[in-house]
């Protein structure tokens, strides 16, 4: 699959890039691990509104609020890296970069 | 008032007696319900200083301030409060299931048990009807053949019973509530308040309606809630549910194992929760009036444990799994039967038999205090075999069954180093050396070792902070948690769910158009603040000091080995710096002890005597 802000750009080299979902999140894709294949200069917000359609609407649902922006109980990890929410949009993806979605659960009593 | 009964019910076990007082809307406005009024209550009564089984221990029941009505996940919590046995402070816990509902259908928002019997009794509330009837033949059952037999002899299927097991009778500093068989108000050692009064169980019946100020609205805004609790925000708890966390925080480097000498588990994909689902799961349900329907039922499936059947969650897994080095998901559910059985806390009890497993491997105790156990990590049957001797006070479980912290004093030669608890109460499934602010929402939780008073890991996992960095600035963060919790846990509204609300402005809507009670979104949350005062009042009044806000010194001194958090530890240092923002966001002094001017502006300063030397 191939993913991206510039897809009508066929001008840009592509790269890979690792995926793992975790949780409902490997339940709604259908898979525990993927890979996206984005054009360069892709950010973080460029391939998680794609995965969003990808994957369907309650994938979205699961990942992103009405409004599109993203729920506070996911937890989104670049590199083992947690993503801080109010930045990620912007981070820049590279060759060899591995995604990974995590659900949060707030707990019991 | 509506939705309120304005009662409280006192039974006096040692007396017999029983009456019934009201209270009027300052108290509900003031400290809203759950939690507000058991914090309440029990600084109120409980003599200061006193054991916590002296018979003059208060053991409260307090309703959720909508709990009985049809609005979705608030309508069947509880809360359970006594000083507690296993840290000598303010004890609660809360449970949910169809108990609560019947406590207010029978009329009363507050249930409060003094006293001791002379002979083991049961005390049995059919509405205005209040009797202690004999339990003898009950002592020694489990939870849950006691339950079936008082159900039986008063000849109604439909009677709610809240009790303990053999945890309890014996007194175990662990011991919890079960009621609806897997539901427990399971930390803080309750049980064994109960089981020190000579009660088995409260059984209850309520035909009584629960009364709504605004019928309209109140239908309107259960619609739009009923939708909202359907949908994306709860799927993952209809799912997979809470067990989903284990390969999350395994990822992470957040998975206690080994008794927190690691912080991830080799073998985590046996005990994911996506497996648990696959091969053990049988049924998920839901509690009073929820749409959500979170609780998952498993079983175990062969082996030895086949046939053993428990609702599952993350913590206890976590505890019986990782944290025991175990990855037999069929021994998980059979000591997860045993719990609830025998009336244990099923996240207590497995960090006590982690911690037991270290003191065997280090030599600390031996096989013949274990009664011919093999105790090291990764032996399933032996775990198994350890909950039930702590429930039954055999062999070294007579010793674990008083906690890590006084099984460490006991054990001593440098145990006290990997008991891991906070102010007596073991932890929860979060390793907080790469967690800063969860550490110290941990550190300043009024209950002890626990996650459940503030939720702070959110802010770390999410990465709105460095997880990784101690900062002043994370002491407002876990107040403002803290605050929204103690509403959240007073009102009472089930945590799987409350991310379906949109702030303090929307609650405070939906409580004046269940009980007609005016209140404002700030209202409420100063009342929430209202409330962690007033509980660290009780606290301070019982002899708690700054010193007693700590963490463990494993995790103080033990770096995580491995993963993405190698190297992570929490210093004395960092909790400091936390320490001191957080007393400062809360007004009060260095010493962590609350202000004057803190306690007028929440109008407690009848109170303020209880500080006059501290301050």
């Amino acid at each position: 699959m191939e993913f991206g802000r510039f897809s009508e750009n066929q001008t840009l080299p592509l790269f890979e890039m690792k995926l793992q979902f975790f949780g409902g999140f490997g339940a709604l894709a259908g898979r525990s691990e993927d890979i996206a294949r984005l054009q360069t200069g892709a950010t973080l917000f460029d391939l998680l509104q794609t995965l969003a359609t990808r994957y369907g609407e309650s994938f979205r649902a699961e990942l992103l609020q009405s409004d599109g922006a993203l729920r506070d109980d996911v937890m989104i990890t670049v590199n083992g890296t947690i993503m801080n929410h109010a930045v990620a949009a912007d981070k820049a993806l590279h060759p060899n970069d591995t995604l990974a979605l995590f659900p949060v659960f707030p707990g019991g009593g | 008032m509506h939705a309120y009964t304005g009662k409280i019910l006192y039974v006096d076990l040692s007396t017999g007696a029983s009456r019934v007082e009201r209270f009027d809307e300052t108290l509900a406005k003031e400290f809203i319900g759950g939690t507000g009024f058991g914090v309440k209550m029990l600084i109120d009564t409980l003599p200061p200083g006193i054991d916590a089984f002296d018979p003059r221990n208060p053991l409260i029941y307090a309703a959720g301030a909508t709990t009985g009505s049809m609005l979705p996940c608030m309508a069947s919590k509880f809360g359970v409060f006594a000083k507690s046995p296993a840290t000598g402070l303010l004890g609660e816990s809360y449970s949910t299931g169809q108990w609560g509902a019947e406590l207010r259908m029978a009329g009363y928002d507050y249930l409060v048990i003094t006293g001791k019997a002379k002979k083991p009794v049961y005390l049995w509330i059919d509405d205005n009807a209040v009797q202690l009837k004999s339990a003898s033949h009950l002592w020694g059952k489990t939870t849950w053949e006691a339950e079936q037999m008082i159900r039986d002899e008063l000849g109604d299927q439909n009677v709610r019973v809240s009790g303990i097991g053999q945890g309890g009778e014996n007194l175990s500093r662990l011991a919890c509530l079960i009621n609806d068989h897997f539901r427990a108000a399971g930390r803080t050692g309750l049980g064994a308040v109960m089981g020190s009064k000579n009660l088995k169980a409260v059984a209850l019946r309520g035909t009584q309606d629960v009364t709504i100020a605004d019928p309209e609205g109140f239908m309107e805004l259960c619609k739009e809630l009923y939708e909202r609790a359907k949908g994306p925000a709860t799927a993952k708890y209809r799912t997979l549910g809470t067990p989903a966390n284990m390969l999350t925080m395994d990822a992470q480097c957040c998975l206690p194992t080994r008794n927190y000498q690691g912080a991830s588990f080799e073998n985590v994909h046996k005990v994911s929760g996506e497996v648990l689902n696959e091969k053990y799961v049988t049924r998920i349900q839901g509690c009073s009036a929820c749409p959500c329907r979170c609780e998952h039922i498993a079983k175990a499936k062969e082996g030895i444990h086949k046939g053993a059947v428990s609702r599952v969650e993350y913590e206890p897994l976590m505890a019986f799994g990782p944290y025991c080095g175990v990855d037999d998901m069929n021994a998980i559910i059979k000591a997860l039967q045993y719990c609830n059985e025998f009336g244990v806390d099923a996240i207590g009890t497995g960090i006590v038999v982690g911690f037991a497993m270290e003191c065997y491997e280090k030599g600390l105790i031996a096989i013949e205090d274990t009664g011919g156990l093999e105790l090291r990590f990764g032996n399933a049957d032996a775990m198994v075999e350890m909950v039930r001797k702590i429930a039954m006070r055999e062999d070294v479980g007579d010793l674990m069954t008083e906690g890590v912290m006084r099984a460490a004093r006991e054990i001593a030669r440098g145990s006290d180093h990997f008991a891991m608890h906070i102010k007596g109460l073991e932890l929860t499934g979060y390793d907080i050396r790469g967690l800063k602010t969860c550490a110290l929402g941990y550190a300043v939780s009024r209950r002890g070792g626990d996650h459940q008073r503030h939720g702070s890991y959110s802010h770390d996992l999410s990465g709105k902070v460095d997880r990784y960095k101690a900062e002043r600035g994370r002491g407002k963060l876990v107040m403002d948690d803290e605050d929204m919790y103690a509403v959240v846990d007073s009102l009472i509204i089930c945590k799987f769910t409350r991310t379906i609300w949109r702030g303090y402005d929307e609650i405070a809507k939906a409580y004046s158009l269940v009980t007609g009670v005016p209140m404002t979104g700030e209202e409420l949350r100063q009342a929430g603040e209202r409330i962690n005062n007033l509980a660290r009042l009780f606290n301070i009044r019982e002899g708690m000091t700054r010193k007693d806000d700590n963490l463990p010194p494993r995790v103080m001194k033990d770096p995580i080995p491995t993963g993405v958090a190698q190297g992570s530890v929490t210093t004395q240092e960092d909790l400091d710096i936390m320490l001191d923002g957080y007393y400062e966001a809360r007004g009060w002094t260095n010493a962590g002890v609350p202000m004057p001017e803190k306690l007028a502006e929440l109008n407690l300063s009848s109170y303020a005597a209880l500080i006059g030397e501290e301050v």
